[in-house]
């Protein structure tokens, strides 16, 4: 009943004349460029939530990466050694009595022994000193192997650095002969003996193969 | 327009079974405002582009003789589908979209009387030519004569008529919605509307000669 009055009510509040005469009037139509804003505004608003999402998540991801990086860099460089490189550092130093001269092995076994004295105890340090150097050998490569650093370049410089100091006591022994400073060492002596077999003195080469003999009886000569 | 909109957003996406009942069409081929509303609330800027068509022509000429100045009514027009566009993610269908419209438009008009006195300027909207209906040469004159009396005297009218008048012809809203976004109670509305249509009639019915 009350749907109803308000029915008649609406009825009576229009004049069709005027809403006939009003709509044949009203042919304004909204402006195309205006359309075109707003609807431009509405397909820019409707954009999918993840690229307002990316708009600020992309420079916090950069901002990550780049402290990332950071905070690894100075890690990486701050950081003490860690005890995994210990073991690096123990076939170094194996790598290294390797590669010194029997004299200075003797040396360090035997520090009270001066040079040029020939003690009667040294027969029984040299199997000593033997054993040592080929264990030393022994380890050498596998301490290379394990460091896999050491450069072809850094390999060949020692190996050349070895040979010339070789070719200068050979050099040396021609032109000297076996003197004090030479047989005090078996090791130097016995270079020696075969730099001058090697150099064709084999008068002066067995005189002081002799001499080593006499010096160290139990010493087997190659 | 309307085969247009019934295609709209039919997409190989499955949508959930709140969003099926919302986007559910009506007994009506054409999708409700409220579930083009909905639509565009979940990214479908081709519903809002038919809810647009379908309100924009009405809204503009509602906005046009509230504000009787071409450049204001653009103004105050585009910020009423600003707003529409603003409120998307809450809009809620609990009313007619047209009342939900009209009320923001009839809000922006009065912001835009606030900021300034534009719309006390003398009127620049002139009545367009009517296209050939053909009609006899004596009907015509005496429709346009008719029609710019009409429009004349609306611009004359009290704003609070004038608002009332062009809701209901533009909007075709009811006595109670007009109430409810001019913030009055239904008598008053029913009052205004009754004024509005009186003057209008008697702007009309003027003898020839008195314009």
């Amino acid at each position: 009943m009350t749907e109803e009055r308000r029915s008649n009510e609406n009825s009576v509040e229009t004049d069709a004349v005027v809403t006939q005469i009003y709509h044949d009037s009203a042919d304004q139509r909204a402006p195309e460029t205006l359309n075109r804003a707003i609807l431009d505004q509405a397909a820019k608003a409707a954009r999918p939530r993840y690229s307002r999402l990316i708009s600020w998540t992309r420079p916090m991801a950069w901002a990550a990466t780049v402290m990332l990086s950071v905070a690894i860099v100075l890690q990486l460089t701050q950081v003490p050694v860690p005890e995994s490189e210990s073991f690096e550092d123990d076939t170094q130093a194996v790598d290294t009595a390797a590669d010194t001269p029997l004299e200075q092995l003797e040396e360090t076994v035997r520090p009270e022994a001066a040079p040029g004295r020939v003690s009667s105890d040294v027969s029984s340090e040299i199997p000593k000193i033997e054993a040592l150097r080929s264990t030393a050998k022994q380890v050498a490569p596998y301490a290379a192997a394990e460091k896999g650093q050491r450069s072809d370049q850094s390999k060949a410089a020692v190996l050349e650095q070895e040979a010339a100091t070789l070719g200068v006591a050979s050099a040396t022994f021609e032109a000297t002969g076996c003197d004090e400073s030479v047989t005090a060492a078996v090791e130097t002596w016995l270079r020696c003996i075969a730099a001058l077999e090697e150099a064709g003195l084999s008068d002066a080469a067995s005189e002081q193969r002799e001499l080593f003999t006499a010096a160290f009886p139990d010493f087997d000569t190659p | 327009m309307v085969a247009n909109t019934q295609t709209i957003g039919i997409g190989a996406l499955p949508l959930p079974r709140a969003a099926q009942l919302a986007y559910a069409p009506s007994m009506d081929t054409a999708p409700e405002d409220s579930a083009l509303m909905l639509r565009y609330r979940d990214g479908d800027v081709a519903a809002f582009e038919a809810l647009y068509r379908r309100h924009s022509d009405a809204l503009y000429r509602y906005l046009l003789r509230l504000c009787r100045h071409r450049d204001g009514a653009e103004d105050v027009f585009q910020e009423v589908w600003g707003k529409i566009i603003k409120a998307r993610d809450s809009y809620r269908p609990t009313a007619k979209f047209t009342t939900f419209l009209y009320r923001v438009a009839h809000n922006c008009f009065i912001d835009h009387i606030r900021r300034n006195k534009r719309h006390t300027q003398t009127a620049d909207v002139e009545a367009d030519n009517q296209p050939d209906t053909g009609e006899l040469p004596e009907m015509q004159v005496e429709r346009s004569l008719a029609r710019r009396r009409l429009l004349g005297a609306l611009q004359e009218l009290p704003e609070e008529q004038r608002d009332v008048f062009l809701l209901r012809e533009e909007a075709g809203l009811s006595l109670d919605n007009i109430a409810s976004i001019t913030g009055t109670n239904r008598e008053t509305a029913k009052s205004r509307l009754r004024y509005a249509v009186k003057k209008l009639r008697a702007a009309i019915d003027e003898p020839a000669g008195t314009s």
